[in-house]
């Protein structure tokens, strides 16, 4: 109910769209990677498609989502660069320190945002407008000392679609002021007030919900399917409607819509005490290392938080040295962060501070991770039926652990292939290709339906298939070996079989039923198959065994 | 005295940590209803006492391995096979198995790992599957403190450990001896392996007599049947094509 009676906090973004072009010039303007001009078409790729694109390369054609090829055809010269969110936090870290200088408390929302609360700041430098000045300044400093001034820092955000700064009350206005300020080329402040704020949202399109306040796509599908487009077409309904129809999710969503509700839907304040300390005693040095102590406390964060159906929005992460360097940075993610997403971000705030320009004088002795903000987590729920299960995941983080000790290839999981013979009718896959969920596996064909390879071995299959044939002589009643003809014709019957350690007399056998297969090309095969039952000291065995060229094999067992 | 408070503070803390009260039948995995009666319950209902090792044994050594890790992997369970490279995955499906949660890996002793590396890895998987079946030759490889030390973790994490093959010095809590009797359906040149009638024989700790049943294991669908004596000796008639000397 206080949520409801309070005004949300004024806040200030301040934003960059296209981040990772600028971290990739910067890296290489300090020698980390290849060399860029500004000027030149950059566009970023990931998973094979153009993440963003400099302005250069969008004057030529290049779009956002684009193939690479796609992006060729319509600009031949353009310089495609592999994304790297490494780097790009790692260049991010001068403009949060330059800017930290004036606003210790900073949520990095990701590399290339942040977000901060505007009233002490604005206090201290004289309004708003006086603020957006500062803080376009204090980035550009930054920027500018983290190359060197090798290169005019504005010209150097310009590859990223310049630098927006937004004042306005709520993190969701501010957010979208940043984005109109690129548009515009100025800093944008909306006045106090609910007023001005919803007068100033009602123009936005609902999409911005989706991408800005981490809004479930589906809704945002919805509200425009039913003809709502704007936020202002939303914020005209009662709420009492959107409750009717959305539920909880209505109100919250007309809260902000309507501007007088910031943060992430049902954000609540964590417990006090909930702050996850590792201390080293030995100070450590190495930076995986220390991710790998990070991801434990991780996990022990995420432990806590999936016991009680909840996720992280925004973390406070803290690490200090044995010389009593710190490095604090909060991390803010609309739509939760889950354990990788969080250890991300620690890995990115370690690597920006330890391999950066100004990098700690000694060992790390203690990391600790603050949740400021958790939510009821809504979009990971157990399954009831067919989903995942808790053994699932704990079958799926034993596979990561058994991966990284004998390798990706030597864990498998049997897949369906078909074939005729018992070597060749499952394959085995390794896990890191299909991933193990217990769905990706080709099942065999069963039922009525499902047709029988012909010339394969009748049911029961082997319980033993060795991969390795087993050379052995077979004998007939007079000790001579026993062949099959062109013609598939037996010799005589098999009376003994000879191992090398030992003798067994045959008690039964069938066969020979041939296969001639891949006759077209080199793999081609050409066996007769036996089933072989022989008499041992511990009872009967059987198995079966192919006779290729003269030479007798047991290629299975039905042990 | 001293040792009794010790215990009650630690039974405490693991109430409050959450961990819920564990019921009789929660310490259980499922067990094929064919053996239930082997294993002492009736049919249906679950027999496999979790953190215990199952000790597979006898001619039907693997069959009899794949039949028992069936049941908990339909239930829900992840099983973990370490060693055993030959292990007929067609045969496990037609007994049951579900092969999608069924993780197959490699022996170490064919890479290049040691055998320090084999106890992390099975120590790994302890963690994640409920039932672990090993072949005798992983076992050999590790030395018998990491052995009692990975059966220690495998009781607290409640997986079961299926060995096939001879033991060694491990100490089994249920060893389960399946030997063939018989093989039906093959004659001299004609037919095709049917079925097996084999003799299980249970012999478990703190447990009066060994129980003893016949199955057939596997039967002509390749799963696993009641022996019952009525059948025996009549090869059912299976889609049997003779081949003919033509020409």
């Amino acid at each position: 109910m206080t949520a409801m009676s309070t005004r949300p906090p004024r806040c200030a973004v301040v934003h960059t769209p296209a981040w990772p072009l600028v971290a990739a010039v910067m890296n290489g303007l300090v020698g980390r990677g290849p060399q860029y001009t500004p000027d030149q078409p950059l566009a970023i790729m990931r998973s094979q498609r153009v993440l963003c694109c400099s302005p250069a390369a969008w004057r030529d054609g290049v779009r956002p989502g684009m193939r690479r090829r796609q992006a060729q055809g319509a600009c031949p010269h353009v310089v495609l660069v592999a994304d790297d969110p490494d780097r790009d936090a790692r260049c991010f870290e001068p403009v949060v320190r330059s800017v930290g200088e004036l606003v210790p408390l900073l949520d990095i929302e990701s590399p290339g945002s942040l977000l901060m609360a505007t009233r002490g700041p604005s206090r201290y430098v004289g309004g708003d407008a006086a603020l957006t000045v500062r803080l376009i300044d204090l980035a550009m400093a930054g920027l500018s000392a983290a190359v060197a001034s090798r290169i005019d820092p504005a010209t150097l955000l310009s590859v990223g679609g310049g630098l927006g700064v937004g004042i306005a009350d709520g993190r969701l206005a501010a957010t979208l002021a940043a984005r109109g300020a690129i548009r515009r080329g100025e800093p944008v402040v909306v006045e106090p007030g609910p007023a001005t704020t919803a007068a100033f949202l009602a123009p936005h399109p609902v999409t911005a919900l989706g991408a800005v306040a981490g809004c479930d796509v589906g809704l945002v599908d919805l509200l425009q399917r039913l003809g709502l487009r704007r936020f202002g077409d939303v914020a005209a309904l009662s709420p009492h409607h959107l409750v009717d129809r959305f539920g909880a999710l209505g109100h919250t969503v007309h809260r902000l819509v309507s501007g007088t509700d910031d943060g992430t839907p049902s954000a609540l304040p964590p417990p006090p005490d909930l702050t996850i300390v590792r201390l080293f005693d030995d100070p450590v040095t190495q930076f995986d290392m220390l991710v790998f102590a990070a991801k434990s406390l991780v996990d022990e964060l995420g432990r806590y938080f999936a016991e009680r159906g909840q996720v992280c929005t925004r973390v406070r992460v803290e690490a200090e040295t044995e010389h009593g360097e710190t490095s604090v940075r909060v991390w803010h993610r609309a739509e939760g962060m889950n354990e990788s997403a969080m250890v991300d971000r620690v890995r990115w705030q370690l690597d920006g501070w330890i391999n950066g320009a100004d990098p700690p004088s000694a060992g790390v002795t203690k990391i600790a991770l603050v949740p400021l903000e958790i939510r009821a987590d809504a979009g990971t729920q157990e399954g009831f039926w067919g989903g995942r299960t808790a053994a699932d995941d704990a079958a799926a983080r034993a596979i990561t652990r058994v991966m990284a000790l004998v390798g990706p290839a030597g864990v498998t999981v049997a897949s369906w292939r078909g074939g005729r013979d018992p070597r060749e009718q499952y394959r085995m896959v390794p896990v890191a290709d299909v991933g193990a969920d217990g769905t990706t596996v080709q099942e065999r064909p069963s039922g009525p339906t499902a047709s029988r390879w012909p010339g394969a071995i009748p049911t029961p299959s082997p319980a033993l298939v060795h991969h390795q044939p087993v050379g052995v002589r077979v004998l007939d009643g007079d000790g001579r070996a026993v062949s099959v003809s062109g013609r598939g014709f037996v010799s005589a019957p098999p009376a003994v079989l000879c191992r090398e350690n030992g003798r067994a007399s045959v008690a039964g056998w069938a066969g020979p039923w041939p296969v001639e297969e891949r006759w077209w090309d080199e793999r081609a095969r050409r066996v007769a198959r036996f089933q072989l039952v022989v008499q041992t000291s511990d009872g009967p065995r059987a198995y079966l065994a192919e006779v290729s060229s003269g030479q007798w094999w047991l290629v299975a067992e039905y042990a | 005295m001293s040792v009794s408070v010790a215990r009650r503070t630690v039974d405490v803390s693991a109430l409050r940590a959450g961990i819920p009260a564990v019921m009789a039948h929660e310490r259980l995995l499922p067990v094929h209803p064919v053996l239930a009666p082997v294993f002492g319950v009736a049919p249906g209902e679950p027999g496999l006492v979790r953190g215990h090792t199952v000790v597979c044994s006898g001619s039907a050594a693997m069959s009899c391995a794949l039949a028992v890790m069936a049941a908990p992997t339909r239930a829900g369970s992840w099983a973990g096979v370490v060693g055993l490279p030959s292990v007929g995955v067609a045969a496990a499906a037609e007994l049951g198995v579900e092969l999608s949660r069924t993780i197959f890996v490699a022996d170490a002793s064919t890479s290049s790992a040691t055998s320090s590396d084999m106890a992390a890895v099975l120590s790994a998987l302890i963690d994640g599957v409920e039932v672990l079946v090993l072949s005798r030759r992983v076992v050999a490889t590790v030395s018998d403190g990491v052995m009692r030390k990975l059966h220690t973790r495998m009781q607290s994490r409640g997986s079961v450990l299926v060995l096939v093959g001879d033991p060694g010095s491990v100490s089994a809590d249920v060893r389960v001896n399946a030997s063939t009797v018989m093989w039906e359906g093959v004659g001299a040149g004609h037919g095709h392996l049917q079925r097996r009638r084999v003799s299980i024989e249970l012999d478990a700790r703190r447990r009066g007599r060994p129980t003893r049943a016949d199955v057939w294991l596997p039967d002509q669908h390749g799963g696993l049947s009641v022996c019952d004596d009525a059948s025996t000796g009549t090869v059912p008639t299976g889609n049997v094509v003779s081949l003919r000397r033509t020409g």
